[in-house]
C-alpha cells in the first residue's frame, strides 16, 4: 500500500503566509477533492508536493521516502495544472514521446481513444492549442502516463460543458480500469461532488476539513421551520450558517445531532458539499478575525 | 536515477540546435554572399576560399555552447513536469555539454588543421596556436595540448554560461532585466574609474594585477607563452564553476508567471 504524506508544510511568498503547517495523508486508490477559495493555497500545495517549488519547512514523502530531488518518487506523480511547462514550439506527438520515455510508459490505446473523442489535432504545436484543448492535451497525458498519483489542478479550465462531462466520465472509467490516487483541486464543487471519495478543504493556508465525503455529508443537517422553533432546536449545536425566508428560518448544522426531540413544525434534511464549503470557509474567516481580536 | 534518459533527451535537443546553427551560418556566410554576387554580376569577386577562412566557423561553436548553457529554464520546466529531479538534470546537462564539447572541439581542430591552415597558409588559427604552440617542439604534442587547451576554454565558457543562466533563473523576469542592464553599466563605470585612476594617480598602479595576469597567461619575456599556468587556472575555474552550477541547480524553482 502506497501513501503520500505531507508533514508540517509551510510556505510564504514575501510577507504573505500561503500555507501554515499542513499535514495530510493520501491513501492508495482514492479520489480526493482539494477544495478552497481563490488564494487558499491549493496550487501552491500541489506544486510543493511535486517538488516544483520548495516549502519553507516540512516534508513530502511517498512510502516514507522524501520526494525532494528523488526521481523514483517524483516519477510516481503527474501534476496537470494551468502552468504551461511545455514549450510552445514543441509538437504534441514529440511531447508524448518524450514524456513516455521519461516516465517509462504510456497508454497509447487510451490516448488514441481520448484524442478521437475530444477531437484533438495531435499534429499541432503546443503553443497553437486553444485554452480548452491545452487543458484536454494535459488531461490526456495525466490519464495515460503510468503514475500512482494523478494531481489535477483546475482540470476543466476552458472546457465547454460537453467536454467537461466527457472528461468526468473518462476519469471514472480510467479509475475503474486502473485504480490509482487522484487529487483534484477545483472550484467546481458540484461537478466533482459525486466523483470524490474524500474531501479536503483549505482555507487561508490551513486544512479545515479532511474526511470521507460520506462521513462529511452525514454530518450536514439543514433545520427548517419557524424561526423560534429552529433556534430552540439548534441551540448548542454547531450552526455554521443560516437563511431567512420571511418568517421561515433555515439553520445549517455541521456535526452529530444528539437525541433531542424534533418539533413537528421543523424539517430536517442533509445539505450538499458546496453549501458546506461556502459556510465553512465563511465561518472560518469570522473565526480567524475573532481570534485576531 | 534517470540520467541516461534525460541525457538522451537533452542531447537530441541540443545537437539539433547545433546543426541548425551551422546550417544557418553556412547559409549566411557562404550561400548568401554567393547569391548576392551572382545577382549583382560580380561573381568573379566571390571566393569560396576567402569565405571559408573566416574565424566564424570555429568561433560559432564557443558562442553556441555559451548561449545554450545560459538557457536551462525551458528544459527544467519540462523535466520537473515529468518527475525528473534537479540532481539528475544537472548530471545529464554536464554529460551532454561534455559530449558536445568533445564533438565541437574535434570539429574545430580538424577544420583548423585541414581547412584553415592549408587555405590560409597561417598557423595562428586560435589562441593556443598564436601564443602557446611554439612552447612545444614536437607538433604532435602541440596538437594534443591544443586539443586540451581549446577544450578547457570551451568547458570554462560553457560553465560560465551555466552559472550566469542559472543565477538569472532564480529571479523574476523584471529583476533579470534589471540585472542584465545594471551589470554592464556598473562594469563600464568600474573599468573607466579604474583606468582613470591608473592614468591619473601615480600611487594607484595596481602592478599586482598586471603581474598576476602575466602569471596566469604564462607570459615570458622571450619566446612563446607557457601554457601550463593557464591550463591549471582553467582547471581550477572549471571545478569552482561546476560547484557553483550544482548549487544553483539545486535552487531552481518554477516561477509564478
Amino acid at each position: 500500500m502506497s501513501v503520500l504524506e505531507v508533514s508540517h508544510i509551510s510556505k510564504s511568498f514575501g510577507s504573505k503566509h500561503v500555507l501554515s503547517d499542513i499535514n495530510l495523508s493520501f491513501d492508495d486508490n482514492k479520489i480526493y477533492g482539494l477544495l478552497g477559495r481563490n488564494g487558499a493555497g491549493k496550487s501552491t500545495l500541489l506544486s510543493i508536493i511535486t517538488d516544483r517549488i520548495a516549502a519553507d519547512s516540512g516534508e513530502v514523502k511517498i512510502d516514507s521516502e522524501d520526494v525532494d530531488d528523488n526521481d523514483s518518487r517524483l516519477g510516481l506523480m503527474y501534476l496537470m495544472s494551468e502552468a504551461n511547462l511545455y514549450a510552445d514550439g514543441w509538437k504534441l506527438t514529440q511531447i508524448i514521446k518524450d514524456s513516455e520515455s521519461l516516465y517509462g510508459g504510456f497508454n497509447h490505446e487510451l490516448a488514441d481513444r481520448l484524442i478521437k473523442e475530444f477531437g484533438l489535432d495531435i499534429n499541432q504545436k503546443f503553443g497553437k492549442l486553444s485554452t480548452g484543448y491545452n487543458s484536454i492535451f494535459k488531461l490526456i497525458l495525466a490519464l495515460c502516463l503510468p503514475v500512482k498519483y494523478v494531481l489535477l489542478d483546475e482540470p476543466v479550465l476552458g472546457l465547454d460543458a460537453n467536454h467537461r462531462e466527457l472528461f468526468y466520465s473518462e476519469l471514472i472509467q480510467s479509475y475503474s480500469d486502473n485504480p490509482r490516487t487522484f487529487i483534484i483541486s477545483t472550484h467546481l464543487i458540484e461537478e466533482v461532488a459525486n466523483i470524490i471519495s474524500d474531501v479536503i478543504v483549505l482555507d487561508q493556508g490551513r486544512v479545515i476539513l479532511n474526511q470521507p465525503v460520506e462521513d462529511v455529508l452525514a454530518k450536514t443537517h439543514s433545520v427548517v421551520g419557524p424561526e423560534k422553533d429552529v433556534e430552540q432546536y439548534t441551540k448548542g449545536l454547531n450552526v455554521i450558517g443560516h437563511n431567512m425566508m420571511g418568517t421561515i428560518r433555515a439553520n445549517y448544522v455541521y456535526g452529530d445531532l444528539d437525541d433531542r426531540i424534533l418539533p413537528d413544525t421543523v424539517q430536517l434534511s442533509n445539505f450538499d458539499l458546496q453549501k458546506l464549503f461556502i459556510f465553512l470557509t465563511n465561518q472560518y474567516e469570522g473565526s480567524a478575525k475573532n481570534e485576531d481580536q | 536515477m534517470k540520467t541516461n534518459k534525460v541525457t538522451k533527451f537533452l542531447f537530441r535537443r541540443q545537437i539539433i540546435g547545433l546543426a541548425e546553427m551551422y546550417l544557418f551560418l553556412f547559409a549566411a556566410f557562404l550561400v548568401l554572399p554567393f547569391l548576392f554576387s551572382a545577382i549583382s554580376g560580380s561573381l568573379n569577386d566571390y571566393s569560396l576560399t576567402n569565405q571559408m577562412q573566416g574565424s566564424w566557423v570555429t568561433a560559432a561553436f564557443g558562442v553556441y555552447m555559451f548561449v545554450i548553457s545560459t538557457l536551462s529554464y525551458e528544459n527544467f520546466k519540462f523535466l520537473i513536469q515529468n518527475g525528473i529531479s534537479r540532481q539528475t538534470f544537472f548530471n545529464a546537462q554536464v554529460i551532454v555539454n561534455g559530449f558536445l564539447i568533445l564533438i565541437g572541439n574535434t570539429f574545430n581542430l580538424v577544420y583548423q588543421y585541414a581547412v584553415l591552415m592549408p587555405l590560409g597558409h597561417a598557423k595562428d588559427t586560435n589562441i593556443f596556436m598564436s601564443s602557446y604552440a611554439g612552447y612545444f617542439h614536437n607538433p604532435i604534442v602541440a596538437f594534443v595540448f591544443n586539443f586540451i587547451f581549446s577544450g578547457l576554454l570551451l568547458i570554462v565558457g560553457a560553465l560560465s554560461g551555466m552559472v550566469i543562466g542559472n543565477f538569472l533563473t532564480l529571479f523574476s523576469k523584471f529583476v533579470q532585466r534589471i540585472i542584465l542592464i545594471a551589470t554592464p553599466v556598473v562594469g563600464y563605470i568600474t573599468a573607466m574609474y579604474t583606468a582613470s585612476r591608473v592614468i591619473l594617480d601615480k600611487n594607484f598602479q595596481m602592478t599586482w594585477v598586471a603581474n598576476f595576469a602575466k602569471f596566469i597567461l604564462g607570459y615570458r619575456p622571450t619566446g612563446p607563452y607557457d601554457p601550463f599556468p593557464m591550463i591549471g587556472t582553467m582547471l581550477v575555474m572549471a571545478v569552482i564553476l561546476l560547484v557553483i552550477t550544482r548549487y544553483l541547480f539545486s535552487k531552481k524553482q518554477l516561477k509564478r508567471e
